[in-house]
């Protein structure tokens, strides 16, 4: 990893076209255009299916509860490839640091509950895809895609499925609302740059 | 004597004796497909009865009559059942049964026939034709036949239903229906 943050020096990316290599990584000190564009994409991602989740859920039998089901479901499997695509990205490409002066403690937190938001990020997803597998409902991405036929339809484990993407879901809001206060601790509270760096559009100021 | 004889070679030619009496027995499979959000759906009649008066090679008295039962339509899922029931699809409880009738039975090739008769399905009687393969093994006899039906042209489906966003307008219906004679 000391190789990447190296390799983003002035000289070396003058070398690189357009600094696409140093506009997408990570710094020690500042997020990559690659994490920024995952982290953002998939939280506007989350938060409408949250909503659109809970629509098509409470929409009466029509047409159109089937279309936002459909809506659902894909954006969910994209979700979910955008999660793995995110994970492979940032197993190569280290975050920046902690911002200085944080506890051990602090530290061990923050880990956990991204560990928790990764998780939950990829079992949510997994989850629906589950009630989807186990019901009678046939479906394919965005109208296209076929998806797996993994197992038969089973209305009783249709349902169990159901339940537990609903609770996860749940779990994963709240640890979004942990996530978003945390941020506006280290912004309005600590003062560092810890929300700042991850808001897109803005580039190391030391780069 | 002669004459005797060919007489009554005629008289056996032209009398409507032949055709058989034949009725459904219980291992019958009707289904039906439809495509759902870009895949497909299949379901099942599972209460169904044909009876039919039947000899290829003697249609003139040939006579088909088919009667299902939509309160037994099943889609595998008791949501998806109760929807079939509601007003605008099959409204089963006002609808009990579609029954097609057909008095007219042509041969196509050997062994295929077509049915030409009336459905009626939700309180619209249409002409529909029935294409079916025949076959027969002493007192067993089978009949097998595809046919698509527009459901929009019977009301099933109504309203907001009534376009092929969500759910298809052709409608494809399987049939295998083993036959034993009446007794």
């Amino acid at each position: 990893m000391p190789v990447e943050v190296a390799a983003c020096t002035p000289s070396l990316c003058r070398w690189i076209s357009y600094n696409l290599f140093c506009m997408l990584h990570n710094t020690e000190r500042t997020w990559g255009a690659a994490a920024k564009s995952f982290h953002w994409l998939i939280a506007i991602l989350i938060l409408g299916q949250l909503g659109l989740g809970t629509i098509a859920e409470e929409a009466r039998v029509s047409p159109l509860k089937l279309e936002l089901f459909v809506w659902h479901k894909s954006i969910g499997l994209t979700i979910l490839l955008l999660v793995i695509l995110r994970v492979a990205w940032r197993l190569r490409n280290p975050p920046p640091l902690a911002p200085d002066g944080m506890a051990t403690w602090e530290k061990r937190l923050a880990r956990v509950s991204h560990g928790l938001l990764y998780l939950l990020m990829i079992v949510v997803p997994l989850t629906g895809w589950w009630i989807s597998d186990t019901s009678r409902i046939p479906f394919r991405i965005y109208w296209s895609v076929p998806v797996p036929d993994l197992m038969a339809p089973n209305r009783d484990l249709m349902e169990f499925a159901a339940s537990v993407h609903g609770v996860l879901t749940k779990f994963l809001l709240a640890i979004v609302v942990v996530h978003i206060l945390a941020a506006f601790r280290h912004h309005f509270l600590l003062q560092n740059d810890t929300l700042l760096r991850m808001l897109p559009f803005r580039q190391d100021p030391r780069s | 004597m002669r004459v005797v004889v060919l007489t009554s070679l005629l008289i056996g030619l032209s009398l409507p004796v032949c055709a058989d009496e034949w009725k459904s027995t219980d291992a019958g499979e009707f289904t039906f497909e439809v495509a759902f959000e870009g895949e497909s759906i299949t379901g099942a009649f599972t209460a169904f009865d044909v009876e039919l008066d039947f000899d290829p090679e003697c249609l003139d008295s040939a006579r088909l009559r088919v009667t299902v039962d939509l309160r037994a339509a099943d889609m595998g899922d008791p949501d998806m059942n109760d929807v079939l029931f509601d007003p605008a699809w099959f409204d089963s409880g006002q609808f009990n049964h579609a029954v097609f009738v057909s008095d007219a039975i042509a041969k196509q090739a050997p062994g295929e026939f077509i049915a030409t008769g009336t459905l009626d399905l939700k309180g619209t009687v249409k002409i529909v034709t029935v294409p079916f393969a025949w076959t027969r093994a002493e007192d067993q006899a089978t009949m097998q036949g595809r046919l698509i039906l527009k459901r929009t042209e019977f009301n099933v489906g109504s309203g907001e239903w009534a376009t092929d966003d969500a759910i298809g307008i052709d409608v494809t219906l399987d049939f295998t229906i083993p036959l034993a004679p009446k007794e």
